[in-house]
């Protein structure tokens, strides 16, 4: 009976209501979990527009039309919940979590799918995570977030490019990349920049706005990338942007600003003791010593800290805004960004528009459609640098403190006669303005057929354009003699259609089946366009109209398509017994006719034994799942039109066209081969206060997409083909811990993972070991980025020479006695949070940490050669000078000799653990902000890389400056270091 | 039934929608190999691809200049890169990229040379006319390896573009490629006999004699060498400059072949060797002291803004066009001295004392080895034969080939 009573009072009472007046309802809306107040909650008369939502406090009001007879509650993240309001004036509702909205379900390629249910792998961020801290882009977001993921900020340069990798890499010449998608829309992820800039690319990514993002899924074993088929080998990153909530409008501001500063720098020695040291080389050397002004005229006096010159406190500021709500049928997100950031490095800076509008509209029972759109517009100006003869850090690194910023006069001098830049004017004079538009844009349809089965097609649309607007006058090395400029363009757009048929099904509380069937057309075009000229009259005439000639042009068109057809099912039992298979068949124009399609296939299996009736008295297991995929997914990301034998029309001779061949023909070519295999262990324990999961991986790829090394005496550097395999395993373990939950408020949560991944080249070419980067290698039987050089022994403490190691035995000392003397794979990474919350106080700490994983510091290379007229680092301090000097730097000599060879004395450890992110913020109490007529007020300071420890010889151990290469990475040279940032930020909701 | 519609809709979308023609793209900036060359026309717009060679930055756009004036006592390094560093210190490491790339451009061009020797014979059409880029390509192949074999000894010797016989080269003797390399130097004679461009950035039968005497000179056959420089002074259409400095303007009736170089397809030279540019190399002090007193070739030197001294031969710095002379006539009056030492040392005196004068400097009246690398030193200075005049004439060697 007591069940009936609600229901028997709500009949009798909604019937008087229909004859009611309106009404005001009032009532305070708690959580079910502690009792205490839900601002924002939204609140709405079911089958009207009417609607509110609660204060700070939690308390509404609301006028109910005479038709209205239930209220709904909804708020994100809790479940929704429906009272009937009979006579009652005062409704109190008591909201709980929706735990499977929050954490229960796992947003997969083309579905999602319950987390109980789910056997694959995959690793999620939710917005907490990412919109908390005011990171600087998506990918950054992920920065230790996920085990498995490793992403390295590849220098401190704005807007500069960051790589992901998922599960190590698994390709030589092939892209590594993650293929990256938003909203179901696949977008371009890689550097569209025509122009170098000595090494640091630009980030695709950068350009989305951090605080759009609902979640982000990275999805890392073959029966969640198999569906992506050709583009899954890397992993899939699966970026879900924030949509409408049904209910009253809200809005939400946030505005920061910071100040941003590198994290370290090279240090050098002064000009005193740099002319000191080039003279103590020539006594080594049986030279007589020279005066000071022979050294570049130096004045004696003259000391320029260039380092110091070209880097300030740089300032951020970013402002947002967004807003959201709707009713059942039509609901809407809309935001916008704006972004203002000054680079650490004079002349460098970065700003960024955003607009993003989410629409979902429910036309009728069968009938939904909407649209995710987005637009940025960002201007990166760029300066020179890294591994570049007019880089900017580069230059103030290598310069030699002798020679003056400016004359008398105020013009600027080059800073040293023989090396034509001047750090300063080089940074300030130049134009290298990238403007960069991104376009993103899905309209979806969906048909409801019968229950469970919909049909739902994706119209996609990614558009990038790239305009590079350059221009270095006359005066700056770059420029020089008579100024240089030069203007690309580049535009990418991408058009996808994507319908797809979809099954969900639970049968009885038994059988659960989900299944997708669909197909892809995919078709990108590019263009690309590059006008150069130089001679111009003056320095205020900066665009190519003035210049007196255009000595190079050129445009050209790259088309790529893609058609494939995919399916997939899920199938649990019970939800004990899981079990999932899927396919798809891929057509890529990458490839000749002969290799043009690709079957890839995924199935995995799960159990959730804490089901089972032999474990139902083990209390302390919330859930515990065993889980097991394999799969194969492929990769096609190489250029275009790689299998062709390829002339080209672009050599010329006496002004007249000519063609010239640039590419062997391979028919045969085909994409890379993964299979993966993936096992893991879930566990839930102690009433889910504590969640680990343990997996364990094995990645294959075979046929490397490989430009296979020919030799030079072929005419060609190499032939693309199929050649090799690499193995990456691994174990991955995540960790999410309630480690404290106290009545009087205190709660602290701990989560963290750690990554132990191994990387080998199983085989590959006939060839001994390849080179790459400066002193990297690859070789069968060894990681990538394996470093090789000469052994260093020590100094002679007799003589000042370098000791090297004989490794042929052969009696003498050449370059045959070269050798591995290191590699760039971490024994370990992971990141871990610990969060604590106390009344209104949030405290997050984020570390980070990569351990045994080694450098190669080319930096160092050239600050410590005396032979070379370059700056020297304060390594020098420790040089050898006398008999008995124990040290490890040889003593000073005019022909580098050996000592210039690559070798193990620039190997440094680059284990750290950083403190990536700190936040402490405090929400002001409910009381006073509703007086305020508001929702909520945050207050934050936070910071990014303010502590690092390591033990690292170079500036700074994030780092590698061939940002695109998948074998040199972990060479630092030059490299723009890293920022620390420090922030202050308010958020307002209303 | 409506529903019904929308499902058979979706299946036909998902399975038919797409079709072979989607994934048939097709290059645009690109041609396939099997269709490059089908007619003479595109023969020749290969073989203008197989001269595009020689501009390289690696060839004669900078390295085939810079890096044998640095290894002799001709140029010293002043810049700032390890590799040429490695040249000027002999100490070359097998890593040396410099070298490295410039034994690459060597290869790109030969195998251009050899595209066309391959697949031209089968073409018809104008028998002169496929005669005249067979012959073009023959020589081209001929320089290139001779470059190869005088800078690094035994070389792979390239002629043909079957992969598989290129990829398992080895080494060919010295003296096998010189054969080869005279063998297409006749050959191309034959081939190129009444050819005329018009410009001197194209071989004609007159370059290739200038460079076979060249070849004959550097193998120690003194007398063969002779023979075809004294044809090319009696018999060719070219003639000295008055002016020494005339001669590096481009086009100029004393250069047979230059390497062509414009606005829109320019070349680093004045970029290396000039103080507005790198300034990589700077004449040697042995060279500086070579010139004698009102030698106006000293012009060729200048002194630098901050200190020191750079070369003056290319200083087109802003648009680099300056033309990169390989074979001129000056060098035939040498050549053909260098030949007549013991048989004519009349005609030998008088041919050194013609690029003397022109020089500015007076009679010599007795010629020996050494007035004529003395000769060549300061006349070729900056034009890339230092270092191998002195590799083939050290004492006791004639040559690469003993004599």
């Amino acid at each position: 009976m007591q069940k009936f009573l609600p229901l028997f009072v709500s009949v009798i009472f909604s019937a008087l209501a229909l004859q009611a007046q309106e009404r005001v309802v009032r009532g305070k809306v708690t959580s079910a979990e502690d009792g205490s107040p839900l601002p924002g909650v939204n609140v709405i008369v079911k089958g009207t527009t009417v609607g509110t939502s609660t204060d700070s406090d939690g308390n509404y009001s609301i006028s109910v039309p005479a038709s209205g007879n239930t209220l709904v509650f909804s708020f994100i993240g809790l479940l929704e919940t429906e009272v009937a309001i009979g006579a009652r004036t005062v409704i109190d509702v008591q909201m709980q979590p929706d735990v499977k909205q929050l954490s229960e379900i796992v947003i997969t390629g083309y579905g999602t799918t319950l987390k109980k249910e789910f056997s694959g792998s995959a690793a999620n961020i939710s917005s907490e995570n990412i919109s908390k801290l005011p990171s600087l882009s998506v990918n950054q977001a992920l920065q230790g977030q996920a085990s498995g993921v490793m992403v390295t900020a590849n220098s401190g340069t704005p807007g500069g490019g960051i790589s992901v990798r998922v599960r190590g890499q698994s390709t030589i010449n092939g892209n590594s990349n993650p293929l990256y998608v938003i909203d179901g829309v696949p977008v371009v992820a890689d550097n569209i920049s025509q122009d170098g800039f000595g090494g640091q690319v630009q980030n695709a990514l950068a350009g989305l706005n951090p605080q759009d993002i609902e979640r982000i899924e990275v999805l890392k074993d073959a029966s969640t990338t198999a569906i992506y088929g050709t583009r899954g080998a890397n992993g899939v990153v699966l970026i879900t942007t924030k949509r409408g909530q049904a209910g009253k409008s809200t809005f939400n501001v946030n505005v920061w600003t910071g100040v941003a500063e590198p994290t370290n720098t090279v240090k050098k020695v002064s000009a005193r003791e740099w002319v000191d040291i080039k003279n103590e080389a020539r006594v080594n050397s049986g030279l007589p010593p020279l005066p000071d002004n022979a050294y570049f005229g130096w004045d004696g006096v003259t000391d320029t800290d260039w380092i110091n010159e070209v880097f300030r406190k740089a300032r951020i500021s970013e402002y947002q805004l967004n807003a959201q709500g709707g009713d059942e049928r039509t609901r809407y997100y809309f935001s916008g960004s704006y972004r203002d950031e000054e680079g650490t490095m004079i002349g460098s800076s970065y700003r960024r528009g955003t607009i993003r509008l989410n629409l979902d509209h429910k036309a009728s029972e069968i009938f939904s459609f909407g649209t995710s759109l987005f637009m940025a517009s960002d201007l990166n100006q760029r300066i020179q640098n890294d591994n570049n003869i007019y880089g900017i850090y580069s230059a103030a690194i290598l310069t030699p403190p002798l020679r003056r910023i400016r004359d008398d006069n105020g013009n600027y001098l080059d800073a040293l006669p023989t090396f034509n830049t001047n750090p300063v004017r080089d940074a300030l004079l130049p134009r290298f303005d990238n403007k960069t538009n991104k376009f993103i844009g899905n309209l979806y349809t969906d048909f409801k057929i019968m229950d469970g089965l919909n049909f739902r097609t994706d119209f996609s649309y990614d558009w990038n354009t790239i305009t590079e607007d350059h221009y270095a006058p006359a005066s700056t090395a770059i420029g020089r003699p008579v100024g240089d400029g030069n203007y690309n363009y580049r535009q990418i757009g991408t058009y996808i259609i994507e319908p797809t048929l979809r099954y969900a099904k639970n049968i009885g509380g038994v059988h659960s089946l989900n299944a997708v069937v669909g197909s892809t057309f995919q078709d990108r075009r590019a263009i690309n366009s590059i006008v150069r000229g130089n001679g111009f009259a003056k320095e205020e005439l900066t665009y190519l109209t003035s210049a007196a000639t255009i000595y190079d042009g050129t445009s050209n068109r790259v088309e790529y398509s893609l058609n494939s057809v995919f399916g997939r099912i899920n199938y649990a039992f019970k939800e004990k017994y899981l079990a999932s298979v899927s396919v798809r068949r891929d057509g890529s124009s990458r490839f000749g006719a002969n290799q043009r399609f690709g079957t890839f296939y995924a199935f995995s299996a799960g159990w959730n034994f804490s089901d089972e009736a032999f474990m139902e008295n083990i209390n302390w297991l919330s859930l515990g799942k065993l889980r097991a995929s394999y799969g194969t997914t492929g990769n096609d990301g190489i250029g275009d039109f790689r299998f062709v034998g390829a002339w080209s029309g672009s050599g010329n001779y006496l002004d007249q066209p000519a063609f010239v061949p640039t590419q062997i023909e391979n028919k045969e070519l085909r994409w890379e081969n993964t299979s993966t295999l993936d096992v893991g262990l879930e566990l839930s324990l102690f009433n889910n206060r504590l969640d680990l999961n343990i997996g364990y991986f094995k990645r294959n790829t075979k046929d490397l997409l490989f430009f296979a090394p020919l030799p030079q005496s072929t005419g060609f550097n190499g032939v693309w083909d199929n050649i090799g395999e690499i193995e990456n395993k691994g174990v991955e373990i995540d960790f999410n811990a309630n480690v404290l939950s106290t009545s009087w408020g205190l709660k602290w949560k701990f989560f963290g993972n750690i990554s132990f991944l191994r990387n080998k080249v199983v085989s590959l070419v006939d060839l001994n070991f390849v080179r790459s980067g400066f002193a990297s290698i690859y070789q069968v039987g060894k990681p990538l980025n394996t470093f090789w050089g000469l052994k260093f022994l020590g100094v002679d403490p007799a003589t000042g020479e370098s000791i090297w190691q004989d490794t042929n035995n052969d009696g003498v000392i050449t370059v045959d006695d070269e050798t591995v003397i290191g590699d760039h794979q971490p024994d370990y990474l992971g990141g871990f949070t610990n969060s604590f919350t106390y009344k209104g106080f949030t405290l997050d700490i984020f570390f980070q940490f990569v351990q045994g994983v080694d450098i190669y510091n080319n930096t160092l290379q050239f600050t410590t050669n005396p032979a070379a007229n370059w700056g020297m680092s304060v390594e020098m301090r420790r040089r050898w000078r006398q008999p008995g000097d124990i040290t490890d730097i040889p003593k000073p000599m005019t022909v580098a000799g050996l000592n210039g060879n690559d070798n193990s004395r620039f190997i440094s450890d680059g284990s750290y653990l950083r403190l990536k992110n700190i936040l402490l913020a405090y929400d002001l109490p409910a009381s006073l902000v509703s007086k305020a007529k508001l929702r909520n007020v945050r207050v934050y300071v936070s910071g990014m890389n303010l502590l690092t420890f390591t033990r690292y010889n170079g500036a700074d151990p994030e780092v590698s400056v061939f940002a695109d290469t998948n074998t040199a990475q972990g060479t630092d040279f030059l490299t723009f270091p890293q920022s620390k940032l420090y922030q202050v930020g308010l958020n307002i909701g209303f | 039934m409506k529903r019904l519609n929308i499902f058979l809709i979706s299946i036909f979308l998902i399975t038919f929608l797409g079709c072979e023609d989607f994934l048939d793209k097709s290059p645009f900036d690109i041609i396939t190999d099997d269709i490059v060359i089908t007619n003479l026309d595109d023969a020749e717009a290969a073989l203008l691809g197989a001269y595009d060679a020689l501009q390289s930055g690696d060839m004669y756009g900078n390295q085939a200049i810079g890096t044998p004036g640095v290894l002799s006592d001709e140029l010293i390094h002043s810049g700032s890169f390890p590799t040429v560093a490695e040249f000027d210190n002999n100490f070359v490491l097998p890593n040396n990229v410099t070298l490295q790339n410039l034994w690459a451009a060597y290869y790109r061009g030969l195998y251009r040379a050899n595209v066309i020797l391959e697949r031209v014979p089968p073409i018809s059409g104008n028998e002169t006319l496929k005669n005249q880029i067979l012959g073009e390509a023959l020589f081209l192949r001929a320089l290139f390896h001779f470059d190869l074999v005088k800078l690094f000894g035994g070389i792979p010797y390239a002629n043909t573009t079957d992969l598989s016989v290129l990829r398992t080269l080895d080494r060919t003797p010295v003296e096998d490629v010189y054969t080869n390399v005279i063998a297409d130097l006749n050959e191309a004679i034959t081939l190129l006999a009444g050819v005329s461009h018009g410009n001197n950035n194209r071989a004609n039968e007159w370059v290739a004699k200038a460079l076979l005497a060249r070849v004959h000179l550097y193998v120690g056959n003194l007398s063969q060498a002779g023979t075809l420089a004294n044809d090319v002074i009696e018999n060719g259409p070219y003639s000295l400059e008055a002016n020494y400095i005339d001669v590096f303007q481009g086009g100029s009736d004393e250069v047979l072949f230059e390497v062509f170089f414009s606005v829109q397809d320019q070349n680093g030279l004045a970029f290396w060797f000039r103080e507005d540019g790198r300034w990589e190399y700077a004449p040697s002090p042995e060279l500086i002291a070579a010139f004698e007193p009102g030698d106006v070739r000293a012009g060729m030197i200048q002194p630098r803004t901050g200190g020191g001294f750079q070369a003056a031969k290319y200083t087109d710095r802003a648009t680099g066009t300056d033309q990169t002379p390989i074979l001129r006539l000056a060098e035939m009056y040498l050549i053909r001295a260098e030949a007549n030492i013991a048989s004519n040392p009349t005609q030998a005196i008088d041919d050194v004392n013609v690029i003397r004068n022109r020089a500015g400097l007076g009679d010599v009246t007795s010629v020996d080895i050494n007035t004529i690398l003395q000769e060549r030193f300061v006349e070729f200075c900056f034009e890339g034969h230092r270092w191998y005049d002195l590799n083939t004439h050290w004492p006791g060697r004639c040559g690469y080939v003993s004599c």
